[in-house]
């Protein structure tokens, strides 16, 4: 089976987006089992992958046609191309994010794609106006929704927002196929669960959200502060100007136990894991996600801290500790360090590690995504063979509106000759 | 001696740097004694679909002979003028239509995911492929033009910078107190986040453009931008400048702005440097960054008006590291053969075709 896959790749950035991330942990074991071929928005390769620029991926169909298109799609500029590929040829769509803080890229600002998935529903309809302008009901994306032949989701909020709100769908009246796939996680992290690292004077607490108010770091910190010396913090940012705006926030609340790393990535966290005694996940936004990160902390057996909200919620309640975010955020995430520090709760890190391992293990979720494709590959032919049909009508229309527009100011066959000769007619 | 015929592109009332290429090769083929005679044919790039009708008119054009002449060569330079047909074609690339290709999916294409639009946009790649493969000589203005026509059309071929289109006339005078900007007034060039940037320049530097608009509302924009920031007597447009005048203003400029998005080559940089004037580009300013060195011969900033304005700031604040990065720029050009020279090695490149290396030299 012939695959295109779609992704922001992991270059050596030192903030990898969960699209890039995701490709490096299942692609090794999906080569295995599929002929797959890569596509993003440069020239540069990826390990030893056949790699293209997205542009060329037309092209590459037309000579060597692929049997499915899979596109990883995420909040960020860095993944507007695999958006705006993904109503170009449909195919798979993993949804790392449903709710995106933006349009897309600025030429979909122009997109007709209520009326296109319409058309491809009913060809009898019209083509669109030119001139229209993109309108969308909210920021969840309706219309990488909408064009999606499968959907995969790898939160399950997300998955369950795209089954209530999706309603104008290439596969019309039939909701296609979803799935909630959790992020893989390298099985190693679990052997963490099974050491006990000598107990230091301080507790080792780890952390990598951004400095921003959704992250809470503005209730973590006065918290930890109240802790004194029992705690060290260890925190985990992304570029300079984040570890100086969390600079800041240590000194506004006067904490002096605290290491600022930059560079946050999966790789680096994995580093953290191995020294740390207890993580910090809270979120408390409709946008993004923990990510792996919260992954490959519960693979690692560690007491985490979550958020009683969105993504977070569905935990199981005796496996991490749920903060309820507001007014008594700060008592709570203390009250919570305490009891974890004093023992007052019963915590077993194997069977964290054991839930997330039975979750999250990469060769398993590679597994379950191979099985996606397959199982998808019989209704994905039959997609892709109707949008090809689409895409003549369209090239039809294009020449039509040409030629017709010759026809009216010279009537001649004379352009039409030369439309034949470079093979557009 | 040969029968040559340039083709060229022409944007009715727009004068960019395809004219001044034009201009320039007619002018040094004619000087090593070719018949030479230009053929242009006008570009409308909206409606997108007329991009078809126009590339298909250059198809019909018949170059084989005119008045008992023979062509002996044609020398095709942007699209779509390489559409046309002749057996000894040889390709001199500005740039292909770029909204289909590096600029797709940015501001600076028109192109959507209409289903439309990406049929339009797989004939034209089509039509491109075919006809630039046609070619007996591929060659391109830079690195970056044959860089792009590489990866998106896979065929590879030689650079070619143009030489100086004023040869050896540029001067360097004493720095006054302003930025030069100079080409065309649209959103690709950006020189609206230079204007954007004098609020945090020092009060005493001022910006002067030279280049005349070629997109509906965007002398609206940018003045929009000087009344918000008050910026009145510290910017001046100055249209469309005489060669004499263009001399002077880059020889008593401070230094030169040119951070336009990818640009293809850049004719403002060289010029900048043939003037001994260090040059402010962009980390994304594309074949500028082929000649533009940060700290050697220029600076090179986050393609934000903030980082324009601290790059400014550090010449102002030290004219004679300004003067010595203007230096350095000047010791390239020198270096490169661009002045004068490099014609040489342009003209029997593209006359490659022809069987012979004769150009006519006395």
């Amino acid at each position: 089976m012939r695959i295109a896959w779609f992704s922001v790749l992991n270059s050596g950035m030192s903030t990898p987006s969960p699209a890039a991330y995701f490709s490096d942990q299942v692609l090794e074991f999906l080569k295995e089992r599929f002929e797959i071929e890569l596509f993003h928005d440069s020239f540069a390769r990826y390990r030893d992958f056949p790699t293209y620029h997205y542009l060329c991926a037309a092209k590459r169909h037309k000579e060597k046609p692929y049997d499915l298109f899979f596109y990883q799609l995420e909040d960020g500029k860095a993944s507007y191309f695999t958006r705006f590929h993904s109503a170009l040829i449909p195919g798979v769509v993993l949804f790392h994010d449903f709710i995106l803080s933006d349009f897309g890229p600025e030429p979909l600002l122009n997109s007709p794609w209520q009326q296109i998935l319409s058309k491809f529903n009913n060809p009898a309809l019209p083509w669109p106006d030119r001139r229209g302008h993109f309108k969308q009901k909210g920021p969840q994306a309706y219309r990488e929704g909408g064009f999606s032949a499968a959907a995969v989701f790898s939160s399950e909020r997300d998955h369950a927002e795209y089954k209530r709100l999706i309603e104008l769908r290439l596969t019309g009246f039939k909701q296609p196929r979803s799935f909630f796939l959790p992020y893989p996680v390298a099985a190693k992290l679990s052997e963490l669960s099974q050491t006990r690292r000598p107990r230091q004077k301080a507790w080792e607490i780890i952390y990598c959200g951004t400095p921003r108010i959704e992250h809470r770091a503005h209730k973590l910190l006065p918290a930890l502060k109240e802790l004194g010396s029992k705690v060290k913090l260890t925190w985990l940012l992304g570029d300079e100007t984040e570890k100086q705006a969390a600079g800041e926030l240590l000194n506004e609340f006067e904490l002096k136990e605290c290491n600022l790393l930059s560079g946050r990535s999966p790789q680096s966290w994995a580093g953290l894991l191995t020294k740390a005694d207890i993580a910090l996940h809270p979120l408390f936004s409709a946008y993004g996600q923990p990510g792996p990160y919260l992954a490959m902390s519960l693979m690692a057996g560690l007491p985490c801290i979550v958020s009683r909200f969105g993504a977070t919620d569905y935990l199981p309640e005796e496996l991490v500790f749920k903060i309820t975010p507001g007014e008594g955020e700060v008592m709570e995430i203390k009250s919570a360090l305490t009891a974890i520090i004093e023992d007052a709760v019963h915590f077993c890190p194997q069977a964290v590690s054991a839930y997330a391992y039975e979750r999250h293990e990469a060769k398993k979720t590679a597994g379950e995504l191979a099985w996606i494709f397959e199982s998808s590959r019989a209704e994905l032919r039959l997609l892709l063979d109707k949008w090809a049909g689409f895409e003549a009508s369209a090239r039809c229309s294009v020449l039509e509106e040409v030629c017709a527009g010759i026809e009216k100011e010279a009537p001649s066959r004379v352009l039409k000759d030369a439309f034949k000769e470079l093979g557009w007619l | 001696m040969a029968n040559i015929l340039i083709l060229g592109v022409k944007i009715p009332f727009v004068r960019g740097g395809q004219d001044v290429l034009v201009q320039s090769l007619a002018r040094e083929l004619i000087k090593r004694n070719h018949e030479v005679d230009v053929v242009e044919l006008p570009l409308a790039v909206l409606p997108k679909e007329r991009l078809l009708t126009q590339a298909a008119l250059w198809r019909l054009l018949d170059l084989d002979n005119f008045a008992g002449k023979k062509v002996d060569l044609v020398i095709a330079t942007k699209f779509p003028s390489y559409y046309a047909r002749h057996p000894r074609k040889s390709l001199w690339l500005v740039h292909q239509h770029r909204a289909i290709y590096d600029l797709f999916g940015t501001r600076y294409s028109d192109f959507s995911d209409d289903p439309r639009d990406e049929a339009l946009r797989r004939m034209l790649i089509e039509g491109d492929n075919r006809c630039i493969a046609e070619c007996a000589y591929v060659s391109g203005i830079s690195e970056n033009v044959m860089r792009r026509l590489e990866h998106y059309n896979g065929i590879k071929g030689q650079t070619l910078y143009p030489p100086l289109p004023l040869g050896g006339r540029y001067r360097n005078g004493p720095a006054g107190d302003y930025i030069l900007s100079v080409g065309r007034l649209c959103a690709i060039k950006r020189v609206d986040m230079m204007i954007k940037a004098l609020p945090v320049i020092h009060n005493i530097i001022k910006l002067k453009i030279a280049g005349t608009p070629d997109e509906p509302g965007i002398m609206e924009y940018f003045k929009n931008e000087i009344d918000k920031h008050h910026l009145w007597e510290r910017v001046e447009f100055l249209g469309r400048v005489s060669d004499e005048e263009l001399l002077d203003l880059y020889a008593n400029a401070l230094a030169v702005f040119y951070a336009p998005h990818n640009e293809d080559y850049g004719y403002v940089t060289l010029e900048a440097f043939a003037s001994a004037k260090p040059v402010i580009a962009a980390s994304d300013s594309g074949g500028v960054l082929e000649f533009v060195r940060h700290e050697e011969n220029g600076l090179v900033a986050e393609p934000t008006s903030d980082a324009v304005g601290r790059a400014v700031n550090r010449l102002v604040e030290n004219r004679d590291w300004a003067r010595k990065l203007g230096e350095n720029g000047r010791e390239l050009i020198s270096r490169s053969g661009l002045e004068s020279t490099g014609w040489d090695t342009v003209v029997s490149a593209l006359l490659s075709p022809l069987g012979t290396a004769k150009d006519g030299l006395p």
